[in-house]
């Protein structure tokens, strides 16, 4: 806007300036101001998608675009941004907010999944028993309409390696899908809670195998993985067919080619992972049938490639010595086609894995610009610590840069992938190497991150902690855990601080803030639009966070530990709530329970609203449980 | 693979034999023994050869009493001149053919090829073969086989009390010491089947702690390393179930679900001469008794009494023949 | 004739060294008693009103053949280990995916012949049957290691075998849980011993 147009009007140049100005300024005030915050009526929910000033300029396709007020799988859409374009909690309104009601499901074990709702019923799984709870959100008391006991076989506790955890389930085609401890999938109809079918995928009684991630619905195909790289399980992948449960394919993790799903479409990104058999040839002889490399973390899909993308768990045994040669496809990403399992490009984040890092973290995909050329990207925050930014069609990597304080390797060489090893950190037979970070479970483990369009960040939950490594020989006995490492962890740095909420700028490899914490951080993320970020610790702080500064702008002490997901919904009532599961568990208590201040066990779902408005809250008077809902479950309490 | 039984006889006739050596980690040092013992028994010859000299022939002179000792007695001073010198140069001579011999058999004098693993326990030993490719490598025990003509790298360890290892036709004694990697190496000229034996006091089954190296052509130690590598075919015998069960949780058989690692590698048992060490011939009765109990035979042994039945013995027993 | 002697004298006394000598290390053959083996069926009941974990008041409560036996303790530790038993219950038994076997409160009891059951057969949230690979005398073994580590009852067993610089227990919040167990248990002691029960 030039002031030509005052310029017959005013004379001297100093005069023509203030002029504009006083036109200007209101202008641009006007233009800045934020629109109030819309009732449920008038809410645009693809506005609160758009990226404010000052993005970094990642988008992502937030496909399938399920109601803004419905979450339907645990990471909402296929490319894991766990976003949701709600925003009638904003920084402006959050100081409000405050516990609307709570449900208890009775169980000690830890806690890591969040809950669904569609339309106006709430769907819960716990961890072992692996109870199904549906909630009718649209009547005061919260009833329950139904229940479904699975009574997963109980060998399955002493088998999983990590607490008897569930990452919750997901609904598609009027279904609620999840996993069973003890190596099932299975569906139910999702309005009576009867069983569609149940499928036994592995038996925990012959080699400990288990089942803890949440599978993902993609087409036809329902994705479940498997767990036990530390009971040398083999890892694979399933997909089953969403009407009746029956296998369509599996794509093992580790053997010859036709196991893997390496066809002749596959071609990884760097040439030492193209070859023959990688899967069998880089392992002595047949350790590759013991090769752990499970799934059990995150699967993510993009609709324009047609891709899944899911990571690897470490290969088994767990001490190095063992199993000399680069263990593909272990601590890996895959990309795969659902409909058949055909592997499109694989890579390795570390090879030879010698501390347990993993690759089972979430592949988040987004859509940015690198080196002034617009990419489709795939972020992937790795237990060792190195935040990738990658090219999702291809493999390649275009950013390798280190979230949390690390010293195992001093970077990832460019040119192949692959890591420059510290040769001080890596793991001895017998000796006691000391002082390695990130520890085994990393800089992040499984906890998922969270992605605003509007900031264009990541956001995440980190730990600081560095151990001191003993490894052993050790026997394969099946049924027992194929390990051998000796691990004391501390923390890292002279802070002392366990845990760190980052902000991760994912086009330059950089912090852009973060908020350090006494005990490990280790819960899901949420972003919302209305540019806040949720998370929790495991000594059960909630908070809300400014997702553009990095203020905290609210906390709230809950009753146990978080380690779930958080996630936000519109009730019937056209309020947002924002929900968490409390429940520390998990190898939090692995790592930190003996230290002062760490939480007792627990199981509650906290539902927050503002000012704690619900249909459950009335001023004045009774209200009543309505409906005649089903019964809780009733188990014993195991000790 | 079965021994093959058309390699010769290794040394004389008695299996410790550590004069008889064959290979150039070896030979020096018994050339040495042999030379030094040479100049040892030359000297005590010359030494009592004097000394009886000198006492017996003595001078008897009919003319007088013995003269008086010649001031001076430059004659004796010379012998003693003549023996120190002599003394020195033989010393000499020995320190520095000592001290290259040292040299020359410390290392190798081509890089080895094939690196193996040693791992003493009480009383068995464990072989780790390292290949230059990961895939190739592989665990046995109790038997090594080696290619003739080309050095072989020793890391010795033990995982529990020092041990020593010795192949007195190859090799000297390279102690196995917990906690740390002792590196020695040998080399086999002739092929041939060697005894060696633990040297080192270990305990109770101290003396039934032996193994056996064979070197053959390169050509049959790579069948014989392939063979090894290969994991053990599956069975549908009885005995293979019982075996992993009752067995697996102590002995490996690459291929089952047995993957203890307290006790040897069985995958190969059969490709091997002898069992427990050394001691008992690989056959169907020593095995069978073995197995019963193997506590009379090398009481303190790792191994329990296992409490097999009859039954369950033969059955387990023909699914370990089947282990070649 | 004085060599002569001096010779008899030689043979005597390497005969009387010979003798002298008793066999060191893994031994299983010399002098022990008989390895009995819990057959007894009232050992899984549990009578009305004690909680689990309480000394059982029963006439066959077989002790731990290796009681007290410091080298039957390493070898069951070494035992511990090679069974994987280490990284399922912590290395000490500090629990990681299976409970904590240095603090007190077993579901399944804690006297040896319990802990002997629990190793032999398995128990049903993923404690696998030992009993098809491990025989008796190696189980009483690992019984003997367990036993040392703290969490065993009854207490007495392991307040000694603590005394005698055996694993402290992980914590402090877990110790003074267990000196209230402890007084818990003396009280059920005494009450045993007035009663004369064993």
């Amino acid at each position: 806007m030039s002031a030509g147009a005052t310029r017959r009007a005013v004379g001297s140049p100093r005069a023509r300036a203030a002029a504009a100005a006083i036109i200007l300024t209101p202008v641009l005030l006007l233009a800045g101001c934020h629109k109030p915050a819309p009732q449920a009526s008038e809410q645009t929910p693809m506005a609160s998608a758009q990226p404010l000033a000052g993005a970094t300029g990642a988008s992502a396709d937030l496909s399938p675009n399920d109601p803004p007020g419905e979450w339907r799988r645990q990471a909402r859409d296929y490319a894991n941004t766990r976003f949701s374009p709600l925003n009638q909690i904003g920084a402006a309104n959050v100081a409000r907010l405050k516990i609307a009601w709570t449900f208890s499901d009775g169980i000690p074990y830890g806690h890591e999944a969040a809950p669904l709702v569609v339309g106006s019923t709430m769907f819960l799984v716990t961890p072992f028993p692996n109870v199904a709870y549906a909630l009718d959100l649209s009547k005061p008391g919260i009833p329950i309409k139904w229940t479904y006991q699975p009574n997963p076989r109980p060998v399955a506790v002493g088998k999983a390696c990590c607490d008897a955890v569930n990452r919750g389930p997901v609904y598609a085609d009027g279904k609620l899908i999840f996993s069973l401890l003890d190596g099932e999938a299975v569906a139910l109809n999702a309005d009576t809670g009867k069983p569609v079918w149940r499928t036994r995928l592995g038996d925990p009684a012959r080699d400990g195998m288990t089942i803890t991630m949440s599978p993902l619905v993609v087409g036809k195909a329902v994705l479940v993985g498997d767990s036990g790289g530390e009971m040398g399980v083999r890892g694979v992948l399933t997909a089953l067919d969403l009407e009746t449960g029956k296998t369509l394919w599996r794509a093992y993790s580790t053997g010859p080619d036709a196991d893997v799903k390496i066809g002749p479409g596959f071609r990884a990104p760097y040439a030492w992972l193209n070859g023959k058999d990688l899967g069998a040839t880089s392992w002595p002889g047949d350790a590759w049938k013991r090769g752990g490399a499970t799934i059990w973390g995150w699967i993510s899909y993009d609709p324009a490639s047609n891709l899944i993308y899911a990571g690897t768990s470490n290969p088994s045994p767990r001490v190095p010595a063992q199993r000399p040669g680069d263990n593909l496809w272990g601590s890996a990403v895959f990309a795969r086609d659902p409909a058949t399992g055909d592997a499109k490009w694989a890579f390795q984040f570390t090879p030879h894995d010698q501390w347990d890092y993993d690759g089972v973290n979430e592949n988040v995909l987004i859509d940015g610009a690198i080196g002034g050329q617009s990419r489709k990207l795939l972020v992937h925050l790795d237990r060792n610590g190195f935040g990738y930014t990658m090219d999702r069609t291809t493999g390649q990597i275009l950013v390798a840069k280190p979230f949390g304080a690390i010293n195992w390797a001093s970077g990832i060489d460019m040119r192949t992938g692959r890591p420059i090893v510290n040769a001080d950190k890596e793991a001895k037979l017998g000796e006691k190497v000391e002082d390695i970070c990130p520890t085994h479970i990393g800089s992040k483990d499984w906890q998922p991150s969270a992605f605003s369009p509007r900031t264009g960040l990541i956001y995440a939950t980190i730990f600081n902690i560095c151990m001191d490594l003993t490894d052993h020989k050790v026997a394969y006995i099946p049924g027992t855990p194929y390990d051998g490492m000796d691990l004391q962890t501390h923390t890292g740095g002279k802070t002392g601080k366990w845990g760190e909420f980052i902000a991760w700028n994912p086009l330059t490899g950089q912090r852009a803030w973060s908020i350090p914490e006494n005990f490990m951080t280790m819960s899901g993320v949420l972003a919302t639009g209305g540019d806040l970020v949720f998370y929790g610790t495991t000594d059960g702080w909630f908070r809300a966070v400014d997702a553009r500064t990095g203020k905290v702008l609210w906390s709230q002490k809950l009753s146990s530990g978080i380690t779930s997901q958080p996630m936000t919904f519109l009730g019937p009532d056209g309020r947002q709530y924002v929900a968490v599961e409390t429940g520390v568990g998990g190898v939090a208590s692995q790592v930190m329970g003996a230290k002062n201040g760490f939480p007792s066990r627990g199981g509650d779902l906290y539902v927050f609203s503002l000012d704690g408005a619900s249909p459950n809250t009335k001023a004045a008077g009774m209200l009543t449980t309505q409906g005649a809902g089903a019964p809780a479950a009733h188990f014993n309490a195991p000790d | 693979m079965a021994a093959p039984a058309s390699l010769p006889a290794s040394g004389p006739a008695w299996p410790m034999g550590y004069l008889a050596t064959f290979g150039p980690r070896a030979d020096p040092a018994t050339a040495l023994t042999w030379g030094l013992m040479d100049i040892s028994i030359a000297v005590v010859v010359i030494v009592t050869v004097l000394v009886v000299a000198g006492a017996l022939l003595r001078r008897v002179s009919a003319r007088g009493p013995m003269p008086a000792a010649s001031p001076g007695g430059k004659g004796g001073l010379a012998w003693i001149a003549i023996g120190c010198a002599l003394t020195t140069a033989t010393l000499l001579i020995s320190l520095v053919w000592t001290v290259q011999v040292l040299a020359r058999i410390d290392s190798p004098a081509t890089k080895p090829g094939l690196t193996i693993e040693i791992t003493g326990h009480q009383w068995w030993w464990e072989a780790r073969y390292q290949p230059d490719q990961p895939g190739g490598a592989f665990t046995t025990a109790n038997e090594l086989h080696i290619p003739t003509g080309q050095p072989v790298r020793l890391k010795v360890t033990s995982a529990d009390v020092i041990h020593s290892f010795w192949v007195p036709a190859l090799t000297g004694k390279t102690d196995t010491i917990p906690g740390r990697v002792n590196l020695g190496w040998m080399q086999a000229d002739r092929a041939g089947v060697y005894r060696g034996q633990c040297t080192e006091y270990c305990g109770e089954e101290h003396a039934k702690m032996a193994l056996y190296v064979v070197a053959e052509p390169p050509a049959r130690f790579d069948a014989w390393r392939q063979a090894e590598l290969a994991p053990a075919a599956a069975t549908a015998l009885p005995g293979q179930t019982i075996f992993e069960a009752r067995c697996g949780a102590c002995h490996s058989v690459r291929g089952t679900s047995a993957g203890g690692v307290v006790g040897p590698d069985l995958t190969h048992l059969m490709s091997r001469r002898t069992i427990a060490s050394g001691i008992l011939p690989n056959d169907v009765a020593s095995l069978s008794g073995w197995i019963a109990n193997p506590q009379a035979l090398k009481p303190g042994a790792a191994m329990p009494a296992t409490n097999l039945n009859g039954a369950e013995l033969t059955q387990v027993v023909a699914y370990l023949e089947t282990l070649k | 004739m004085a060599a002569r002697a001096i010779r008899i004298g030689c043979i005597l006394a390497l005969a009387g060294l010979a003798a002298a000598c008793k066999p060191a290390i893994g031994d299983s053959t010399t002098a022990r008693p008989p390895i009995a083996l819990p057959g007894d069926p009232t050992l899984s009941h549990v009578p009305m009103g004690a909680p689990p974990g309480s000394p059982l008041e029963l006439s066959t409560n077989i002790p731990n053949p290796y009681e007290g036996d410091a080298v039957a303790v390493a070898q069951g530790k070494a035992l511990f280990s090679a069974m994987n038993c280490v990284y399922c219950h912590g290395s000490g038994g500090s629990g990681l995916i299976g409970p904590p076997l240095n603090a007190p409160g077993w579901r399944y009891g804690g006297t040896p012949a319990q802990i002997y059951n629990s190793i032999h057969d398995g128990r049903p949230q993923g404690m696998p049957a030992w009993g098809e690979s491990l025989p008796p005398d190696q189980i009483w073994k690992l019984v003997a290691y367990v036993e040392s580590l703290g969490g065993a009852s009854p207490p007495a067993t392991a307040k000694t075998v603590q005394a005698a610089g055996a694993q402290p227990s992980a914590t402090g919040e877990q110790a003074a849980e267990q000196s209230k167990a402890d007084s818990a248990h003396e009280g059920l002691v005494e009450a045993d011993k007035a009663n004369g029960g064993g």
